[in-house]
């Protein structure tokens, strides 16, 4: 049987002040041809002066993915002539990549697998080329912002892997701060090898561009896998080119031919001298490291927090600072995860805002965390005063105050509610007492809606069952 | 073999994104492998014990801060043509 063996490289833009190498402003989406200098168009007499935080990210990055640093390190110069970069050759690295041997932990259908990172290397940016009939437009805004390529072993058996090995790195790289990892608005790009054999020794590859998409990188596996294994099962030799994912038509489209290997004529970037890395550099670089998202999941399952909750907290990194900054206060971390990802999670979804954008402050989550551990309120009534605060702002207990929210505890004004209910639901009592438990709940639903839901549900359930027994032992 | 064949010199001036016509390419046959022989000579000398020398000089660790300067230079002015706040060349990508 066909055995596909899929490689991944993918390209992040990396969260710096200025350029790789030019002190033009790193940024998307301003006025074209605005964040640009003489260097990032390649002019004449140019020299770059080298970005010490692309080497600091570029260290970082090789640490969150385990790979070794390369110790001592120089930039190469890649060299064809295309409009995209008018100098007429890229700054990367091809001798001494700042990292080597990494890997990626991802699991599926009870699988545990690393996926083995070939290198990871820092390069600059092209300009940005869109193409109108018969014309290109040229946005140098990007060209020169900082790099990091990051290249697997085909090691990768599948889509499923694919995306997971994926979804995994964007998370690593958001959550150190690496990157922004914005797939469209181009921060995260992500090329594909496939090829298909046999035997284990691998078939001719076929490379996947332009892929703007997760999702899509999983439909153009599955497209190409089709794809190739119809030609070889015809007894077509497949030939080793360049293909586009096209959304339009859900299909792979062979591009144009481009130069290979030694084509590029790669020599060391004289005008950038070495950089040697200590461990003490190293060291410092550490340090900056959060905890990463699987260090995340392992610790909110020992607190207790549900998989559904987990992962949808995952989603969203600002809510994670916010949690363990919440746990870090002592409040109770499976009820703060709760209303985390059920009320506030959906209500930032929804209208695309971020936590510190919303009326709802952290000293608001504490507040109503404390108050419902300590059984003051209900979860409906925080619902409530969530919903509240996202509209108006304001403090818990003002509004708690002001809509009378304050949860009824009080057994002898519970008990007068929960016999008027009880009289005017004879049924639901003579249920009871033949043994249908299910008016229990019916019954609380009364009380609840009654008190408009403030009546403390533990106490009023106790209280009610008493009753209700007392009622059927006394016949009453 | 004292000249490159036509296919090399053809995919170099490829590479070179040059048109070369028949007099070129016998032209280049001859000179390009001139050249190639000129770098096999540097090719031949033992460099196993040296270091890879990048620069002429002996500068490490040399980088600046990540401050980013505005210097808002108009290069459309220097464009051939423009297009909006764009640059506009001849469509060089064909499918």
């Amino acid at each position: 049987m066909l055995k596909p063996t899929i490689g991944i490289e993918v390209h992040c833009e990396l969260k710096t002040n200025s350029k790789a190498f030019s002190p033009s402003k790193n940024t998307y989406g301003e006025v074209p041809n605005k964040m640009i200098n003489e260097i990032d168009l390649g002019y004449p007499g140019t020299l770059p002066t080298l970005n010490k935080a692309l080497l600091d990210l570029g260290i970082k990055t090789a640490l969150v993915l385990h790979c070794d640093i390369t110790k001592e390190i120089f930039f190469d110069r890649k060299n064809y002539f295309y409009p995209d970069i008018p100098k007429n050759f890229q700054i990367t690295q091809n001798n001494t990549p700042i990292g080597r041997n990494g890997y990626i932990e991802v699991q599926y259908d009870g699988i545990k697998k690393n996926i083995e990172i070939e290198e990871i290397h820092m390069e600059e940016d092209t300009c940005k080329s869109i193409h109108e009939n018969n014309h290109t437009l040229l946005n140098f805004n990007r060209a020169g912002i900082p790099l990091i390529e990051i290249v697997t072993k085909p090691v990768i058996s599948n889509e499923k892997e694919a995306v997971l090995y994926l979804e995994n790195l964007r998370e690593i790289l958001l959550y150190s701060n690496i990157s922004d990892v914005k797939i469209e608005e181009g921060s995260m790009r992500c090329d594909l090898n496939i090829s298909l054999s046999e035997t284990d020794e691998l078939g001719t590859k076929v490379e996947i561009k332009n892929i703007g998409s997760i999702s899509a990188v999983a439909q153009s596996i599955l497209y190409e896998i089709k794809r190739q294994t119809k030609l070889i099962e015809e007894g077509i030799k497949i030939s080793e080119e360049t293909r586009r994912w096209d959304d339009k038509t859900s299909t792979t489209i062979l591009m144009r031919k481009k130069e290979t290997g030694n084509d590029y004529r790669y020599f060391p970037e004289p005008d950038i001298p070495k950089i040697i890395i200590d461990d003490e550099w190293i060291k410092c670089i550490k340090k900056t490291i959060p905890m990463l998202p699987n260090e995340l999941k392992e610790k909110y399952k020992k607190l207790g927090i549900n998989d559904v909750t987990i992962k949808s907290l995952i989603q969203n990194m600002d809510l994670n600072i916010l949690l363990n900054e919440l746990i870090e206060e002592n409040v109770n971390p499976v009820l703060c995860a709760n209303i985390l990802t059920a009320d506030i999670l959906s209500y930032m979804n929804k209208r695309y805002m971020k936590f510190n954008e919303l009326n709802v402050t952290k000293e608001n989550i504490k507040d109503i965390v404390d108050k419902l551990d300590k059984n003051e309120i209900s979860s409906k009534i925080a619902k409530e005063i969530i919903s509240e605060l996202l509209e108006n702002k304001g403090n818990v207990q003002d509004i708690i105050n002001k809509k009378g929210l304050k949860q009824i505890s009080d057994s002898n004004d519970l008990l007068n509610i929960i016999n008027n209910v009880i009289n005017n639901n004879i049924k639901a009592v003579e249920d009871y007492k033949n043994g249908l438990d299910r008016s229990i709940k019916f019954l609380m639903g009364q009380v609840m809606k009654e008190t408009k839901g403030q009546a403390n549900p533990k106490i009023t359930n106790d209280l009610l069952i008493k009753e209700l027994e007392n009622r059927k032992n006394n016949n009453l | 073999m004292n000249e490159l064949t036509k296919e090399e010199v053809l995919h170099v001036a490829d590479l070179a994104k040059i048109e070369v016509d028949e007099n070129d390419i016998i032209k280049y046959k001859v000179e390009l492998k001139q050249i190639m022989n000129q770098i096999d000579l540097i090719n031949k000398v033992n460099i196993d014990e040296e270091e890879i020398l990048i620069s002429p000089s002996n500068n490490k660790n040399i980088y600046r801060e990540d401050v980013f300067v505005n210097e808002d230079v108009d290069i459309l002015k220097n464009a051939p043509k423009s297009n909006g706040n764009y640059i506009e060349i001849k469509r060089f990508l064909n499918e």
